[in-house]
């Protein structure tokens, strides 16, 4: 009788497709991040930047824990390297026929005095992906389940398109149009943050053009803050063109507002409408410390 | 099944199937009605101190409700599951499960102490969301808890004067009775301004100490646990009143070094199932053995002791972990 063969299964390395990032999400906890932004506004150029700025360090005072996709990063660092024999360095253009993949890294503290360990779980994804939960109940780009699952919505506007006067309406109508879109979709949970992004932030060089990239900030801060938990902004530039901004100028600090946690404030309950005893000055005291108390404990 | 239980468990598993999700009720549903007070606490501890391994007794009966279920590399999946087994304690469901047997029931002692704990438990340290929703309602439980116990709203009429309804209309006055007098206590506390602990005036006391005796000595007034919700105000109004005492904070190093020799005064002896549920009860604890404890205290509660927090949210964390020892004291009898 022939031998009976052992295999062990290795993991690929390659990019995880939503039904594999359980794999992730069971084991640590994770931050899913949904990087959206029309073509060529620079979503997979963040990754590699992300992923190159680890080859060489800590990145924002976190430490490089792993990744269960390295070879998902290499593959799209690959055509930004000299290896690949290109005289500029490109960027792969993300397909669209395929479902959400995801890039993971995990990070540490890199102090080491405090035992905290995050791991990230990115997809860049197109407009289409956002269209499409909007206008479908099953949605088959991103599922329904990570919508729901997502911890952060990426929105990138190209600050070359917001630098030019021709082009800049049409991307800030997209921008819009994308979050819309989300909000509209009902899959995005109240627990969700938005990160606007301006990227290529080294071409956005006038006092006029960077005049304009703020108002269109305000504009989506004001018109989506109440759609969201949180609302946040950064101007990076993963691959500068100009020697204005250093390699990867704004993605430590953008990737740190990716992990970071809202601070968690102890939670208190107000008095209630049947309180008994000091009841009447407990409310009293709460109407008048209510800006205070907010500010101090996460109140309920 | 919770209305919410998907939502809560899409957190560490997205795509799970329904099977999975039934498996995985079943098993939580079952952990909850299992609970003890002990058993409680060392859920409560697994959940907010990441060095700490699964609880065997969970992990071997969620295993009995899906006997295919990973072993290894869970351990996010197994927090969930466990501030979910602990949230099912103050949100029972209405309805039995098929084979649940009648005697199965939550003991409110036990939601008490298991609430206090990851209240208590969860201070300081990093958040994510799936946690604080539980918090908030396990927050919500405890207040509306400290109500019920003292709820004597409605005059309370004999329909027809019989022994027992005497009796009855007479627990009942005696109930207001003992109400009005905690009330009193509390006030007269306030009124007068004194730290019994420390046996002077809260205005002479430096301020960030002041905040933890308040905290002590209104603890040590308290007779029913939770405390009714109003006394945690009285504590906040009463810290904001001290000199400095709405300051937008100090860092817990500070706050414990300014105890000095008062440290001894304010300890609390922590039973060693809550040592890693009280976190400040910790510090004072090692700041009156003169230990350096910084480093091992960063290490065991996942936060810097440089973080700042204003003296209410000492007050009302010291006063949190006191209740939460006393309503243990009370259960264990």
């Amino acid at each position: 009788m022939a031998e009976e063969e052992s295999f062990h299964k290795l993991l690929s390395a390659n990019a995880l497709t939503a039904s594999e990032v359980n794999r992730v999400t069971a084991r640590d906890e994770t931050i899913v991040v949904l990087l959206a932004g029309p073509v060529g506004s620079g979503k997979t150029t963040i990754l590699i930047s992300l992923y190159e700025l680890f080859n060489q360090g800590p990145v924002a005072g976190q430490l490089f824990g792993g990744s269960d996709t390295l070879i998902g990063f290499e593959q799209i660092c690959h055509p930004g390297r000299v290896a690949s024999g290109l005289s500029i360095p490109e960027t792969t253009r993300t397909s669209r026929t395929v479902g959400a993949e995801f890039l993971h890294l995990r990070v540490s503290d890199a102090s080491g005095d405090v035992p905290n360990t995050t791991s990230l779980l990115v997809s860049d994804v197109t407009g289409e992906a956002f269209t499409e939960a909007r206008d479908v109940t099953d949605p088959t780009i991103v599922s329904r389940e990570m919508w729901r699952r997502a911890d952060v919505i990426c929105l990138l506007m190209n600050g070359e398109n917001l630098a030019s006067r021709t082009n800049r309406q049409a991307e800030k109508n997209e921008a819009r149009l994308l979050l819309r879109a989300a909000c509209e979709s009902n899959f995005v949970t109240e627990r969700c943050r938005l990160i606007v992004v301006t990227t290529k932030w080294d071409t956005v060089v006038t006092q006029e053009a960077q005049a304009f990239c703020e108002e269109c900030d305000q504009s989506l801060r004001s018109q989506f803050s109440v759609k969201f938990k949180t609302v946040t902004s950064h101007q990076i530039a993963a691959r500068p063109t100009s020697a204005r901004v250093p390699y990867a100028y704004g993605v430590p600090r953008l990737m740190l507002d990716w992990i970071t946690r809202p601070p968690s404030l102890p939670v208190i309950a107000r008095p209630s409408s049947k309180s008994v005893g000091p009841g009447v000055l407990a409310k009293a005291f709460w109407t008048s410390e209510e800006s205070v108390l907010e500010g101090r404990f996460d109140v309920i | 099944m919770h209305e919410l239980f998907t939502d809560w468990y899409l957190t560490a598993d997205p795509n799970a199937s329904r099977d999975v999700i039934v498996k995985r009720w079943t098993a939580v549903y079952a952990a909850a009605r299992a609970l003890t007070t002990e058993t409680s606490l060392s859920l409560a501890a697994f959940v907010v101190r990441p060095s700490l391994e699964v609880p065997v007794w969970f992990q071997d009966l969620l295993k009995s409700h899906d006997e295919v279920m990973r072993t290894r590399n869970i351990e996010a999946e197994l927090r969930v599951l466990a501030a979910i087994t602990i949230r099912l304690l103050v949100e029972p469901q209405e309805e039995a499960e098929e084979g649940e047997d009648e005697e199965d029931e939550i003991d409110p002692g036990v939601a008490i102490v298991a609430s206090f704990a990851l209240l208590s438990g969860s201070f300081g340290m990093p958040v994510p969301g799936w946690l604080s929703e539980h918090l908030q309602a396990l927050a919500s439980f405890l207040s509306s808890e400290g109500a019920e116990k003292r709820n004597l709203s409605g005059a309370r009429r004999l329909e027809t004067v019989t022994p027992a309804s005497v009796n009855e209309s007479l627990v009942h006055l005696g109930k207001r009775i003992d109400l009005a007098m905690e009330v009193n206590t509390y006030l007269w506390w306030f009124v007068t301004g004194y730290s019994g602990t420390m046996a002077a005036k809260y205005s002479s006391i430096v301020p960030s100490v002041a905040a933890l005796a308040m905290s002590k000595d209104l603890s040590l007034l308290m007779e029913t646990t939770p405390p009714l919700p109003e006394i945690e105000t009285l504590l906040l109004h009463a810290v904001s009143l001290l000199k400095d005492g709405e300051t937008a904070g100090l860092s817990l190093k500070s706050h414990i070094g300014a105890l000095g020799k008062s440290a001894e005064d304010l300890l609390e002896v922590i039973p060693e199932a809550c040592r890693l549920l009280c976190p400040l009860g910790w510090a004072v604890g090692a700041s009156v053995r003169e230990k350096a404890w910084i480093s091992e205290f960063e290490k065991t509660f996942g936060f810097k002791a440089a973080a700042t927090f204003s003296s209410q949210q000492i007050a009302l964390q010291y006063f949190r972990e006191l209740s939460f020892i006393r309503s243990l004291s009370s259960t264990n009898g």
